[in-house]
């Protein structure tokens, strides 16, 4: 693996960095409405709406605005939002990091459920259990997101029981035990702080909005693992392996679903960039203070340093897993290993 | 040595016994005390809103602001259930005889959380502030000329003219502006320590911030200055988590997770009447808030017409509009609700009832035909997120339909809604009156004085010299009945000439755990979520 190739290919995206700052702020100031609306009364005088226009930069003409904003993301200043009046990249510091604790969670159920309900479902195609997870797979193309979210959220806490409703934690631990914040992703800080009680509180916290949240993403990847290898399954080799004795669980294991993988890992790559921008219904349901909630609040408010940082910061996660999974290709296939130099 | 070992012993006791618990909860009990259960101590109000700044001089947003008032901030006086004034921070006040000078004798003994005393400066410091940072409510203390501290517990506001309102100002919610003048110096910054104030308090309330996660929750937690002390079982923190998905908020309520939800949409009210353990309550406020009505472009063809927006108002079914709300709302008769008295009056003001013959007459009697030929289209624009506003206006449009009025029922955030009115471009836009104050100028110095018809004004094209003359005449005098005369004619120049149309009045609703107790509805400002007067007891 060549370092000059991964210094190319992040090279490559700034171009498209600086594109979507230019789509992300040109689209806001174009949208009816006025931004400032938000941060003053019904009625404001106009000295004050002035001043206002003032501490935003919104006196400036649109190209100034624009120029200013390059200039200063290039020093890793993404201003101020108009709706928190915080620093945006604060902001997209605290969202960011809940939203990749959950879309984390979400992809580790989406690619062992995912990959082994493809690879049953091929193993056992067009009998029963192949047309059950198939069925499965339906719903979590089929089902909104919202209504499964809150259909689990009926079954599992108003019935049952068993889980929380929403947030990241039990109150009364972040109360009476509470734990340092060192990355903000209370799953790891409770980890490290070796607080059994609240790691438990977290886990169960994410159990229901990552499950939801990764059914859908699921569903794809049941559906491209199955299809690949029902490829491989029937390939000359495979069959060669069978004729060698080889026990059918290692044929395929390790020989039909090795060559099943490029498109697997394709679809998976795919599957956390959804995970990562598609949990705003989620967020919403659960009350996740995550980055999908953030980009909602933001537009609606037309708090356009929050969609342009919350635009720049999706796709530069897009970028790095795009960028993952074509460094991934040559290790589940050795003939690619040539080509990426 | 007996002895010296038992008389210590007792003070040691005593003085446990005396030190007031202020700090937190204590789980397992202190002393003698049964051991108090940490979750009755801890109250949790699920909101759909967070302000974007818990400074004073800066926040705008009534819906995420009264909530916190009184539990950070306090005001000099305040209403009563009766809508009496009644002591706050100052115990009396007293108006000079020229009627511009009101002299308010403050509490004694009073601090503010980061233990400097509250006095006639802080009182000079707070509007001074207000003025200085040029942001929030500023509107409303511009009548305000200057404030003296005459000695330390005596201070005189002075305005620049008689202005009847000033007290209801003072004693509504934005009139709770008392911050620390210690925690603004050391905080000062470059912004006059608006980056510090935004989350972190400093005021006299018996809570302060303690915590605030942005999108998650925010945390208060006792003021340990705070003037009497906390009893070890009363709420020591209050929770508010952020809902926005109103199927939660109803789930997490029926669960016992919340202890209390409020502004709570029409869709959920019904279920929440049946689940076990809740209580809901529908209560009317006193103050023109929470009117639904629509603004017509005045100023603009066809609504600079009064027979076509008297034709309107005569072709609603107002009685039908009240079933959106499944229960929380009454049909409008005016500016001002039923309960806001002495000034609602239905004797001036206008009652429309739905009659066709009437709208054909007034449609004759503008030189127009009925049903209007060509048919009239017209965009309307409701705020998103109201979604009985959307409800009432496809009832609406059947209505009009039938005088040839075509609507096209328009959604809008808030950034769209607020240019469309700012800038004047809208054809016809529902509101919803904001709580400002609780006084009759309120809604007439807002929306109705000529000199609010402008750039980011909030008046509709209202400029009647006569009209602007009565609102002066009710802002300078302060003899009751006088003014009842002046707004009982202003209701009926309004209602009159359909200046607006007023649909329906919102009660607000809002439910609670039936095991918190003393919670106050005050229909001056909505719930009194008062931490220090609620108790709540074991789950049920």
């Amino acid at each position: 693996m060549h370092i000059g190739y991964v210094i190319r290919r992040l090279a490559l995206a700034l171009p498209v960095l600086a594109g979507v700052i230019t789509i992300a702020f040109f689209a806001t100031i174009a949208a009816p409405g006025d931004p400032l609306a938000g941060l003053l009364p019904e009625n404001p005088t106009p000295e004050q709406y002035a001043q206002a226009e003032r501490e935003f930069g919104l006196d400036q003409t649109p190209l100034q605005q624009w120029v200013r904003y390059l200039e200063r993301t290039a020093t890793g200043d993404l201003g101020r939002s108009l709706r928190t009046r915080r620093e945006v990249v604060d902001d997209l510091r605290v969202a960011g990091v809940a939203t990749l604790e959950l879309a984390l969670v979400a992809f580790v159920i989406t690619s062992v459920f995912g990959v082994a309900l493809g690879v049953l479902s091929a193993v056992r195609s067009g009998r029963v259990l192949d047309k059950v997870i198939g069925v499965i797979s339906l719903g979590g193309v089929a089902a909104p997101i919202f209504w499964t979210a809150i259909i689990v959220q009926l079954i599992f806490y108003a019935s049952l029981h068993w889980l929380p409703a929403g947030g990241r934690i039990d109150d009364l631990i972040l109360l009476f035990s509470p734990f340092p914040t060192r990355t903000g992703s209370y799953l790891i800080d409770s980890a490290l702080a070796l607080n059994v009680q609240a790691f438990i509180s977290v886990l169960a916290h994410l159990v229901l909005p990552a499950s939801v949240l990764a059914y859908r993403a699921m569903a794809l990847v049941i559906r491209v693992t199955r299809s690949a290898m029902l490829d491989t399954l029937f390939a000359p080799y495979i069959q060669t392996a069978r004729a060698f004795g080889a026990r059918e669980r290692r044929v395929v294991l390790l020989h039909a679903l090795r060559n099943a993988l490029p498109p697997i890992l394709t679809v998976l790559g795919l599957a956390f960039g959804e995970l990562l921008t598609g949990s705003l219904l989620v967020e919403s349901v659960f009350g996740w203070p995550g980055l999908g909630l953030y980009t909602f609040q933001s537009i609606v408010a037309l708090d356009y340093p929050g969609i342009i940082g919350v635009s720049l910061a999706i796709t530069t996660i897009y970028v790095v897993v795009n960028l993952l999974v074509d460094l991934a290709y040559p290790l589940a296939d050795p003939r690619l290993r040539a080509t990426a130099r | 040595m007996k002895t010296f070992v038992a008389a210590l012993l007792t003070s040691v006791m005593l003085i446990a016994a005396c030190t007031p618990t202020s700090t937190g909860p204590t789980p397992t009990g202190s002393g003698s005390a049964a051991p108090v259960d940490p979750r009755q101590t801890i109250l949790t109000i699920g909101v759909s809103q967070e302000p974007s700044s818990f400074d004073p001089h800066v926040n705008v947003a009534a819906v995420s602001a009264y909530r916190y008032y009184p539990n950070v901030y306090e005001s000099l006086i305040q209403y009563g259930t009766d809508g009496s004034l009644q002591p706050g921070l100052a115990d009396s006040w007293t108006l000079s005889s020229d009627s511009k000078t009101y002299r308010f004798k403050l509490k004694s003994g009073v601090k503010f959380s980061d233990g400097a005393p509250f006095n006639a400066a802080a009182v000079k410091f707070g509007v001074d502030r207000l003025n200085q940072i040029n942001k929030g409510a500023i509107a409303l203390f511009s009548p305000i000329a200057s404030v003296q501290p005459i000695d330390d517990l005596t201070v005189d506001i002075v305005l620049k003219q008689p202005y009847a309102p000033i007290l209801a100002v003072l004693a509504g919610w934005q009139g709770a502006i008392f911050v620390s003048p210690q925690t603004v110096k050391d905080h000062e910054g470059t912004d006059n320590a608006q980056a510090w104030m935004k989350d972190h308090t400093a005021g006299t309330g018996p809570f302060m911030l303690d915590s605030w996660r942005p999108n998650d929750r925010i945390v208060f937690v006792r003021n340990p200055n705070y003037r009497q002390p906390a009893a070890a079982d009363s709420i020591q923190r209050i929770i508010e988590p952020l809902i926005a998905e109103p199927a939660t908020l109803r789930q997490q309520l029926a669960a016992g997770d919340i202890d209390i939800a409020e502004e709570l949409t029409p869709s959920i009210v019904e279920p929440l009447r049946t689940a076990s353990g809740v209580q809901v309550n529908v209560n009317v406020t006193h103050g023109s808030s929470f009117g639904q009505a629509v603004f017509f472009n005045l100023k603009k063809a066809p609504f600079d017409n009064v027979n076509l927006r008297r034709a309107i108002a005569y072709a609603i079914d107002y009685k039908r509009l009240v079933a959106v709300w499944n229960g929380i709302a009454v049909p409008a008769q005016g500016p001002f609700p039923e309960t806001f008295k002495p000034w609602f009056s239905a004797k001036d003001a206008v009652q429309y009832q739905q009659d066709l013959t009437k709208a054909a007459a007034e449609l004759q009697r503008g030189g127009l035909s009925m049903p209007l030929n060509p048919r009239l289209k017209v965009t309307v624009l409701w705020q998103a997120g109201q979604t009985a506003q959307r409800d009432m206006l496809s009832l609406i449009k059947e209505d009009v339909a039938k005088i040839g009025v075509d609507f096209e029922i328009v959604s809008t955030e808030i950034p769209q809604w607020r240019e469309a009115i700012w800038k004047h471009t809208f054809e016809m836009a529902f509101f919803q009156s904001p709580l400002r104050y609780q006084d009759p100028d309120s809604f007439m110095s807002l929306s109705v004085r000529s000199s609010e018809y402008r750039d980011q004004g909030f008046n509709p094209g209202i400029t009647d010299p006569s009209i602007d003359a009565l609102i002066d005449a009710g802002r300078a005098t302060a003899d009751p009945a006088q003014r009842l005369t002046i707004y009982s004619q202003l209701q009926n120049k309004i209602t009159d000439q359909v200046l607006f149309l007023f649909l329906v009045n919102k009660q607000h609703a809002w439910a609670q755990r039936t095991n918190v107790t003393g919670v106050v509805w005050n229909p001056n400002y909505g719930p009194h979520f008062k931490g220090n007067e609620i108790k709540k007891g074991p789950a049920r």
